[in-house]
């Protein structure tokens, strides 16, 4: 790039530096009960929240109650991700499988007893407390985005270890972004389910099950959701690592 | 059980096309012509809901709320419907589906691959929905939310494009990333002043908010972000090779529909969230005029240098886009109605030409427009369409370009702004010349093209020039500029006017 170009370029960005070091006090300070932030919507947060959609988990209730329509398309940026990346690289040809056989001298390597006993032992830690934090998604912080990351690194860890032939079986990346456009969908019944009742698209406590109060259908809401999201978010990251590796060629 | 339903209508205009979406690639594995049908009859289903929807938001004279999870604003996200938005969802559900109409006979579904043409609708129908998420949400963070839908699959369909598709895209990302980043500061900053993200609540509160700084920063960033989006001069850098090397079927969309609609949100900020009678709005307004300005001329300067049709239409993207921010800049009731009619008939005009542009490339591989030469002989709809809208494009009567610059220019005179007047008509004239450079070279240019190989289009029936299926949007786009043309006193005094004024 021509040296002007970089000049401007800097001058621009060190007047907004400057601008941001001289202006005046324009964010509240950390803390501040008397602030708008802490003391509007925050304050409602805290004392309804429980009550209205029986999260014990505030960040929880607000991510997958009261804006869950945000997380809805958050999802759907997940779906995105994997799909634009497999057809962005769609037109790169593959690598022969044949050419990926690993070599018998690499194959004594990778046969070594600690990376047999550490696949055994991690993967089923693993995938085990995935589900924990799955379930527990609702009561505490976290759910479907950190347990769907879980269980792809659980496929993930069989998939590059070359000596397991993967074992916990192979997905195409075809069928990786199929199921991750399922999991979405699962989100998106779960919104419309309520509709068929009466109620408003995403609004848990219409939704068409017998429970005694509107907290458990809440509750039943948020664990839907999340399971559609841990379909998601496994299918979309196994997607995009099937794209890539299709395509890288392993000479070790 | 229809009241029931038209309740709901604003939310399913969002998620029927999503539900075509998400099932798209798993339908295409059990049928490979499926997948892409399905996309199709949801955008249908959408454009026919955003009708029934304007029409009743016009019968019922006031603006629909739709409460997401029921919970009301401002705790949780709503969709506000009025009269604007309302016809702007039926521009974008109607140009939706007809680019995926469009699209079908440069995706076949192949039997060999059929992930493809799945995977290309996909992404196609995303770009449709977040388009109309954003026309609709009344928050400021679910229109973030959205916004990167749009980009996402921006990215995604230019990557997929021509052979410099890849390297525009991802300049479209860096610089789509920091307009994405600048509105959420933007947003960050307001939510510090008043704790909320609801567009209305937002409008309320700011009334009682003291500390002008935190406004004029948010403004500064709300501006670069939009500006970046929208490609308003000096923020273009990405939008040329963008727009010229996307996907020649999703290009349309690209072009006419994806950098109005943030001009909308523009509007809707500018002028329903912030109190247009502070003090310093005036100097906004300059800015964003003096922005405009520049952008029109060099946008039209810059026009006459290329030969590639494509950049041609690029850069006069930028004059154009550059008209919606002069009419807000303007800022009274014919200025908006102005910038509002032009977002309509510019997405025609512009999804018109380069639905032609995509016809060319489709037939005989044309790029540039010294290839040109006698074409219409061969495709005479698809030239008519062409000669129609570049006359609107130029801003010659009856099409529907002459009226919303009137309206523009009635505005600036209202205000006594002549400058504005002086440069919509140099920028008319600029492009008067090069659309008709195009048109020298269509009509009176040396015969270059031959008939390609007959499996070049195979798709399509004797006696046309293009598949059906091309040749329907095509005239649609130049019977909707003449349309808006004769129908602007409709769309200005019995759409636009109520719901502007309320905002004035």
């Amino acid at each position: 790039m021509e040296k002007k170009k970089i000049i401007g370029a800097a001058v621009i960005i060190l007047a907004a530096v400057a601008a941001v070091i001289w202006a005046p006090d324009i964010l509240p300070a950390v803390g501040d009960a008397e602030s708008p932030v802490n003391s509007y919507l925050s304050t409602y947060y805290i004392e309804n929240s429980l009550e209205d959609t029986g999260a014990h988990n505030m960040v929880t209730a607000v991510l997958a109650d009261y804006r869950g329509f945000d997380t809805l398309f958050e999802t759907c940026v997940m779906f995105l991700a994997g799909i634009t990346a497999l057809m962005v690289l769609s037109s790169t040809a593959k690598v022969d499988k044949s050419q990926r056989e690993i070599q018998e001298p690499y194959k004594a390597s990778f046969s070594g007893t600690v990376l047999d006993t550490a696949f055994r032992v991690v993967v089923p830690i693993i995938v085990i407390y995935a589900f924990y934090v799955f379930a527990h998604g609702e009561t505490s912080l976290g759910g479907g985005f950190q347990a769907g990351a879980l269980l792809a690194i659980a496929y993930m860890i069989d998939r590059i270890i070359p000596n397991f032939n993967n074992s916990l079986g192979n997905m195409t990346e075809e069928a990786a972004a199929m199921t991750a456009g399922v999991g979405v969908f699962i989100y998106i019944l779960t919104g419309l389910l309520p509709m068929f009742n009466g109620g408003n698209f995403l609004q848990y406590e219409k939704l068409p099950f017998g429970a005694e109060h509107a907290a458990e259908l809440h509750s039943t809401g948020i664990i839907m959701i999340e399971i559609g999201v841990v379909v998601c978010v496994m299918a979309t990251i196994i997607n995009i690592l099937e794209v890539v590796l299709e395509r890288t060629e392993f000479d070790d | 059980m229809i009241s029931y339903m038209i309740n709901h209508i604003p939310v399913l205009i969002v998620i029927v096309p999503l539900c075509g979406a998400v099932l798209c690639p798993a339908i295409s594995h059990f049928s490979p012509s499926a997948g892409k049908r399905t996309v199709i009859g949801a955008l249908l289903a959408a454009f026919c809901m955003s009708i029934i929807q304007l029409a009743s938001v016009i019968k019922a004279g006031e603006a629909f709320h739709y409460w997401l999870g029921g919970w009301q604003p401002p705790y949780g996200i709503e969709f506000v419907i009025d009269g604007v938005n309302g016809i702007i969802i039926v521009l974008v559900s109607f140009i939706g589906f007809m680019t995926a109409l469009f699209s079908s006979p440069f995706e076949e579904a192949d039997k060999e691959a059929p992930f493809r043409s799945a995977g290309y609708y996909s992404i196609l129908c995303f770009l449709v929905i977040g388009l109309l998420g954003l026309s609709s949400t009344g928050d400021a963070f679910n229109l973030y939310v959205f916004m990167e839908i749009v980009a996402l699959s921006g990215y995604g369909l230019i990557a997929i494009g021509e052979k410099k598709g890849p390297i525009a895209a991802f300049r479209y990302l860096l610089t789509g990333t920091i307009g994405a980043s600048a509105y959420l500061l933007g947003v960050g900053l307001l939510y510090s002043a008043t704790g909320t993200l609801n567009m209305a609540d937002l409008a309320i509160r700011l009334r009682e908010v003291d500390n002008m700084p935190v406004i004029v920063m948010a403004m500064a960033c709300l501006i670069v972000g939009f500006g970046i989006k929208m490609a308003l001069f000096p923020l273009h850098g990405w939008q040329p090779a963008a727009h010229s090397y996307a996907h020649p079927a999703a290009d349309p969309m690209i072009a006419g529909v994806m950098i109005k609609i943030p001009a909308y949100a523009m509007f809707r900020f500018f002028f329903c969230i912030f109190d247009s009678s502070l003090p310093m709005m005036k100097t906004i307004f300059t800015i964003i005029g003096i922005m405009a300005v520049l952008g029109i001329l060099f946008g039209s300067l810059k026009a006459l240098r290329y030969d590639k049709f494509n950049k041609i239409l690029a850069y006069s993207s930028i004059g154009q886009v550059g008209y919606i921010a002069l009419g807000f800049s303007i800022g009274n009731f014919y200025g908006i109605a102005g910038a509002v009619l032009h977002i309509l008939s510019h997405a025609f005009m512009k999804t018109g030409l380069f639905y032609t542009s995509a016809a060319f490339k489709y037939r005989y591989g044309i790029h540039y427009t010294d290839q040109l030469g006698q074409v219409y002989r061969k495709m005479p709809v698809t030239c008519g369409a062409l000669v129609v809208l570049s006359l609107s494009m130029t801003g010659l009567p009856p099409f529907a370009g002459f009226f919303s610059k009137w309206y523009l220019a009635l505005g600036a005179i209202q205000n006594g702004q002549y400058l504005y007047v002086a440069v919509l008509i140099i920028s008319s004239l600029l492009s008067a010349i090069y659309f008709f450079r195009i048109f020298e070279r269509l009509f009176m240019g040396e015969k270059t093209v031959t008939e390609p190989e007959s499996d070049a289009h195979e798709g399509t029936a004797p006696g046309l020039e293009v598949p059906l299926r091309m040749l329907i949007p095509i005239g649609f786009a130049a019977l909707m500029v003449i349309a808006l043309g004769l129908g602007n006193s409709f769309i200005v005094n019995g759409i636009l006017k109520t719901t502007v004024m309320g905002v004035l």
